[in-house]
């Protein structure tokens, strides 16, 4: 049975709403919990939070997830976080039903220039509820 | 045998228009039963005493909103019909199944939905809440 880990990975790269022009990231760059640090650019990391049952009769669950888009600059990280939304879209994911997607908050990390040649990219972070069953 | 608690399984509210349905996708789920109590108190005594009178009960649930489910839908009807076209009552079972056991506990009536709240909220989902008065006999099982 997949899981709803694998349901979100499947919900992101749906399609060509993430891989496509502008700031394009290939599915192979949106990662489970982290990237490698020396990783390509612009690139997506996502996480399942938290799983609970959301009714009495067991069917329906909830998880919160967090999809951050990461990029060398803002405006990139700003793309991708649009891009990000409309990729969180209902339907059937590796089995998984997903019902209902509720962003719940979105934030931006600016980039940072040290003083050396030490850059750190911009991340965009995205917060949202989802609905499931199997 | 002590009381033990029994963790939720599953609890399913089964609906009959004609036609017997199980709503699923609730969130919480209760009943409530009220006994009057007729006092019989003598002029003479300064400690009151009653004797119980008539008894009713209502059923709430509270559910997702989804009026593609057939069994939602019939219930959203039955509020606005009052009554099965026939003129028969509905009925409804509120159904507890534990998960440590396969004890399943019910009570089942006669009803007339009373109250119909639909609500939707920000970063929410859209819910509905109901009441049921029951009529008659409350079956328990």
């Amino acid at each position: 049975m997949a899981t709803i880990e694998q349901a979100v990975r499947s919900m992101l790269t749906a399609g060509t709403t993430l891989s496509a022009n502008p700031v394009p990231v290939p599915d192979e760059r949106v990662t489970h919990g982290y990237r490698l640090q020396e990783s390509i650019l612009p690139a997506i990391t996502y996480s399942v939070d938290s799983n609970e049952d959301a009714s009495l009769s067991g069917d329906i669950k909830l998880s919160q997830i967090t999809v951050t888009g990461i990029a060398v600059t803002s405006q990139d990280a700003l793309t991708i976080s649009g891009k990000i939304e409309s990729a969180l879209a209902s339907g059937t994911y590796n089995s998984i039903k997903i019902h209902a997607i509720i962003v719940t908050n979105q934030s931006l990390e600016q980039e940072t220039i040290g003083i050396s040649d030490e850059q750190e990219p911009a991340q965009a972070v995205t917060t949202a509820t989802i609905y499931w069953s199997n | 045998m002590a009381v033990v608690a029994q963790p939720t399984r599953s609890v399913i509210f089964k609906f009959n228009d004609g036609t017997a349905r199980t709503l699923t996708g609730l969130i919480d789920a209760s009943v409530t039963w009220t006994v009057e109590t007729i006092e019989t108190t003598e002029l003479s005594s300064t400690d009151k005493t009653f004797i119980p009178g008539q008894r009713s009960a209502t059923m709430q649930g509270n559910c997702y909103y989804d009026q593609n489910d057939a069994a939602f839908a019939a219930l959203e009807a039955a509020v606005k019909a009052g009554a099965q076209t026939s003129g028969a009552p509905f009925t409804l079972t509120v159904e507890w199944q534990y998960s440590s056991s396969t004890l399943v506990s019910s009570y089942t009536a006669n009803c007339i939905f009373t109250s119909w709240t639909v609500s939707a909220a920000p970063l929410d989902t859209v819910k509905a809440s109901f009441t049921a008065q029951l009529s008659g006999a409350v079956a328990i099982a």
